[in-house]
């Protein structure tokens, strides 16, 4: 193995092999990591600049490491999102938490508090929802879209601007609208982080009802995502 | 509808003709009859079309009642005209009862935000303050709580990395080192290479300590002798019991006054050697006689410490406050021994 490592290792000096791989693979993880916390996808340059540097052509060989890595020694599975020149990449836990969830200390509750009141919101509005009519909810719920909010400060911000760099909301802009208005809908890492059923157990637990299939229309496209999640997975 | 009729009571009239050969009064009371069937049927069938709206809502129940009365007339048909109109009636009922059913599954799950949000608010154990609902109050603690309650349904979010020594601070953005920061930090290097010289400056002082002691001690000797002016014990004077270091030092000090020609130390009549200060007139002359018969005053003591000790016995000092009290911080720091 190593004399294999340092004959390619003579064929192409900028390209990493063997011990070499390993060490940079094991930086990306850490960085990767860290990285997370932001909850901003990873680009490929990102990684680039900040860790591989020279050996940029290494780069597919070191992200297969990093996959295995992290799936073996996390339980966290690295995702590919987006295509060509925005390839992304975020993590995404594979392990059941439900039960260290206590033991763990979350940052950001109220945040996420927000969120996922936005998502639900979405979810249960089949799957978009209007900004006035998001705004109009969000008033009912103490937030202005113009005002500073005593939790959240610049809460238009927070929505438009966080939330969507972090994958959660995809807001788009309705073609032909004047004034103009945006249709929001979840991200691509809302599908990944909460999955529909959740998002129906607590509304139905919320509404005080017995079973998640009195939501009909909700229930069939959870059902709908569940099947296809399995036919991909 | 007049048509429509026209053609029914024609077709009803041959199939009467054939089907069912009857007396004139008995096919005309039919006739009648059928007629007032045909007329009931069609009311029925208007009266649904008018009121369909209200019909298909989930809570009315004139569908059922129609169809129960539909149910009723059918008993009465004989002719296939009837039936005809019977089975229009049917398809009717059917097609607004399945809107009926539609309408009553969409209001079963419909999802109102407005009602959501209001159960939000009382989740978050907020309340509306007037009759607007915009005048909303949620405590800042509702959003943590929310929150806290959701994190479990984020089943793929990684947790966080948690340093067991705690996370860095945000200290924004570092800029390197600005040229104000360059001097300050040349000023203190400058600065730190001056201890050296304060060091030195430090032991002067120590050596410009010595006459002050010398001087302390002169009073010390000049006060004995005012209260009793006779010469008195060398070693009751100089020998510290509780600090071998100050004993020698108070040797050292007195030698200088010796030399100064302050203080005479010679041997008394037991061959002890005493102290005796020199007067002011005495020492101003002794000090010309120094320059002129070149004079050394000099006194040369040995002490070792076992001597020390014995001297402690011999004059039972042991326990007793030296003649010279150790003077300033050193003596506190002898003293301990």
């Amino acid at each position: 193995m190593s004399s294999q490592a340092q004959t390619s290792q003579n064929r192409a000096s900028d390209k990493l092999s063997g011990v070499e791989l390993e060490r940079k693979a094991n930086e990306v993880v850490h960085f990767v990591l860290i990285w997370e916390q932001k909850k901003i996808p990873i680009k490929r340059a990102d990684i680039n600049k900040h860790v591989l540097k020279d050996h940029k052509s290494s780069f597919s060989d070191v992200i297969k490491v990093v996959a295995k890595k992290l799936e073996k020694v996390f339980g966290i599975k690295l995702v590919e999102i987006g295509e060509g020149a925005k390839k992304a990449y975020m993590l995404v836990n594979t392990l059941d938490h439900s039960e260290t969830s206590d033991v763990m200390k979350w940052k950001d509750n109220s945040k996420r508090g927000l969120l996922f009141t936005i998502l639900t919101l979405i979810f249960m509005s089949g799957n978009s929802i209007m900004d006035g009519a998001l705004w109009h909810s969000l008033k009912r719920l103490g937030i202005e879209k113009d005002h500073s909010h005593s939790v959240f400060g610049d809460v238009k911000k927070l929505i438009t601007q966080e939330f969507s760099r972090q994958m959660y909301l995809d807001i788009s802009k309705v073609p032909n609208c004047d004034p103009p208005q945006y249709e929001y809908r979840w991200g691509q890492r809302a599908f990944h982080d909460i999955p529909k059923r959740k998002i129906l157990e607590f509304v139905t637990k919320l509404y005080d009802k017995s079973d998640i299939m009195v939501w009909k229309s909700q229930y069939q496209d959870m059902i709908a995502d569940e099947m296809n999640e399995q036919q991909s997975g | 509808m007049s048509k429509d009729s026209e053609e029914d009571d024609d077709f009803g009239n041959s199939v009467l003709d054939e089907d069912t050969p009857q007396s004139e009064i008995s096919q005309h009371l039919s006739k009648t009859e059928r007629l007032n069937l045909r007329r009931s049927y069609r009311k029925l069938i208007e009266e649904t079309q008018q009121n369909k709206e209200e019909l298909i809502k989930p809570d009315n129940n004139g569908l059922m009642e129609n169809i129960a009365k539909a149910q009723e007339l059918f008993k009465k048909v004989k002719g296939p005209t009837e039936g005809a109109l019977d089975s229009r009636f049917m398809s009717l009922a059917v097609s607004l009862g399945a809107q009926k059913t539609s309408l009553l599954q969409t209001d079963l799950v419909a999802f109102q935000p407005d009602e959501f949000i209001q159960k939000l608010v009382t989740f978050m154990e907020g309340n509306v303050t007037s009759d607007n609902p915009e005048d909303v109050f949620i405590p800042d603690r509702g959003w943590e709580m929310l929150g806290e309650n959701t994190t479990q349904y984020f089943t793929s979010i990684v947790p966080a990395l948690h340093p067991l020594a705690g996370v860095f601070e945000d200290v924004g953005q570092s800029r390197g080192p600005t040229p104000s920061k360059v001097r300050r930090f040349n000023e203190e290097t400058n600065a730190r290479t001056q201890l050296p010289q304060h060091l030195t400056n430090y032991r002067a002082d120590q050596k410009e300590a010595t006459p002050e002691e010398i001087e302390r001690v002169l009073k010390i000797i000049r006060g004995f002798y005012a209260s009793d002016p006779s010469p008195f014990d060398y070693f009751e004077l100089v020998v510290n019991p509780q600090s071998f270091g100050h004993t020698i030092e108070n040797i050292f000090h007195l030698a200088f006054l010796v030399k100064d020609g302050l203080v005479r130390v010679f041997l008394g009549e037991n061959g002890i050697p005493v102290v005796e200060p020199v007067k002011d007139a005495e020492a101003q002359k002794s000090k010309k006689n120094l320059k002129e018969d070149d004079i050394c005053n000099q006194v040369m003591v040995s002490l070792s410490m076992d001597e020390w000790e014995a001297i402690i016995d011999a004059y039972q000092l042991a326990g007793a406050e030296p003649s010279i009290p150790a003077g300033g911080a050193r003596a506190s720091r002898k003293k301990v021994k």
